[in-house]
């Protein structure tokens, strides 16, 4: 008998009921989890059902219009500082607006709001700015606003606080590559350290291999794994740009898999997460430093970065990667992704050496 | 016979790392360059690779930290192979070309070798180097499990099943 899905399939007008079904016990949660698991953790068509319960909450805000103006106004020489305090003053603090109004900047511009902000904005009017964000984290306060004695040694650029979400993981796909394709999210499950356990053991747990008596005195923990069509991940060992990644995976053209292999598409899809998170200064740390050498060993040796992309997202992959290597490299495209997929990486860049 | 000149690349090797207790990890790490790089027309090119990325994971390191660089980078790829085969399995499954009680019996083995990996692991410090090594051991794992079981497996697993509405039930 097949093992039922984990995610509940659930009606849009009943986020209560999902919120539930998806946590054994949600008394038991912080209001950030619930809200994460509410927001952002579902896979996106259960994202997609529940934007418009946001955009009511968010008093059906034009967040693009909001977006634009805010653009419009920090965009090129000089800042209209009233325009955007007058259309951040629109979001009225609302948490769920804000965050959603963040998403959309980077989905549209290819940077953060706060990012556009710092930019253009210092000291008090910095702090206010910030402020209609609901951000104060290192707007440092002009001479004499506040008590020497309140004032800490917050750096000027803090760590990046984006959330961990699909959404946000589709924005910043978005951003960088929403022009050369539409960007969906798939079948994702982001969760917590407890609720990861708890998907695992509801295919393996009660017996040999369960969490406590398998994985945890073996393993400690497991990154992810997948079950009936769903890519389960553990946010305790995961960054945005994990997100990133798997969701990269999700949009990949129909051709690509079956000509590059699965190696070949690990290392360009870690290629291309550190390039969307190039875009916003998010952290990406080579994760496959087998892979993604090899792949960047072929653009080094003049495999076109747009060909690669187009290849990835939107099809060609064997006249734009496999053609171009027999017709360059030293060994042809047969032998070097049998390299990948042997897991021999040195192999597989020595020939992908340029011809002489 | 090898292309390769494995005990003067040992000798070099036991150069830059003379502490006997080396002498086993480096013993491996020559046979296992050999077997890659004889394979391909160009093995001092595969060569040379295999160095630089041997340097770059021991670089700024120096006595004990520089002898567990050395021991992460072999087990990374003893991981590695591990992780060509049980994915190998898990492909041949997916296709219908192993037999049931095959690819348990595969499976229990490859795990085995997992759980084996996963100990000596544990022995080392804890470095970022070794964190991708745990990636790639818990997609193994979960490959050797979808071996034996038929449920959960690796997301790659998962990808390269594509179109397909989930992995196949034991029978």
């Amino acid at each position: 008998m097949r093992e039922h899905a984990a995610e509940p399939v659930l009606r849009p007008a009943e986020p209560e009921r999902r919120e539930a079904e998806q946590t054994p016990d949600a008394s038991a949660l912080s209001p950030a989890l619930v809200s994460h698991i509410r927001a952002g953790a579902g896979n996106a068509a259960v994202a997609r059902m529940l934007q418009p319960a946001t955009a009511m909450l968010s008093r059906e805000l034009d967040l693009a219009a909001i977006a634009a103006r805010v653009h419009e106004a920090v965009d090129g020489l000089g800042t209209d500082e009233d325009a955007v305090y007058a259309a951040l003053g629109e979001l009225n603090h609302d948490p769920d607006a804000t965050a959603q109004l963040s998403r959309t900047y980077l989905a549209t511009y290819g940077e953060t709001l706060e990012t556009a902000i710092r930019d253009d904005f210092s000291g008090d009017e910095l702090a206010r700015a910030l402020g209609l964000l609901g951000s104060t984290n290192g707007a440092a306060p002009a001479a004499g606003t506040v008590s020497p004695a309140t004032v800490t040694e917050a750096p000027v650029h803090p760590p990046r606080q984006l959330p961990m979400d699909l959404a946000t993981g589709e924005a910043v796909l978005s951003g960088a590559f929403g022009d050369v394709v539409s960007i969906t999210a798939g079948s994702i499950q982001l969760l917590q350290a407890p609720e990861f356990q708890a998907a695992y053991d509801r295919i393996y747990g009660g017996g040999q291999y369960s969490w406590a008596a398998y994985v945890v005195p073996r393993y400690g923990s497991l990154n992810g794994f997948a079950h009936d069509g769903v890519n389960y991940i553990n946010l305790a060992s995961a960054g945005l740009h994990t997100i990133v990644h798997e969701m990269l995976h999700n949009n990949t053209a129909a051709d690509w898999r079956g000509v590059v292999g699965s190696r070949w598409d690990e290392g360009t899809t870690e290629v291309l997460t550190k390039e969307a998170c190039a875009k916003i200064a998010e952290p990406a740390p080579t994760c496959y430093p087998g892979e993604s050498p090899v792949v960047d060993e072929a653009i080094a040796q003049g495999l076109p970065r747009a060909d690669l992309r187009e290849a990835y997202f939107n099809g060609g992959a064997q006249s734009k990667v496999a053609d171009w290597v027999d017709a360059n490299c030293t060994e042809n495209w047969a032998a070097v992704k049998g390299y990948m997929e042997a897991n021999q990486w040195a192999a597989a860049r020595a020939g992908l050496q340029r011809k002489p | 016979m090898s292309v390769l000149d494995q005990r003067a690349l040992l000798s070099e090797l036991e150069s830059e790392f003379p502490e006997p207790e080396a002498h086993g990890d480096l013993e491996w790490l020559v046979a296992d360059w050999a077997r890659e790089a004889d394979q391909t027309p160009n093995p001092a090119a595969v060569l040379r690779f295999q160095r630089e990325d041997l340097e770059a994971r021991t670089a700024g390191r120096d006595g004990s930290g520089r002898l567990e660089a050395l021991r992460a980078h072999v087990l990374a790829r003893r991981v590695d192979h591990l992780g060509a085969r049980t994915f190998a399995l898990g492909k041949g499954i997916l296709a219908g070309d192993v037999a049931d009680g095959d690819a348990r019996a595969r499976g229990e083995a490859l795990r085995e070798e997992a759980d084996a990996f996963a100990e000596e692991l544990r022995e080392l410090p804890e470095t970022p180097e070794l964190e991708r090594v745990r990636r790639a051991l818990g997609d193994a794992v979960m490959e050797a499990l979808f071996a034996i079981e038929r449920k959960a497996m690796s997301p790659r697993l998962a990808r390269e099943s594509g179109d397909q509405a989930g992995p196949p039930q034991v029978r």
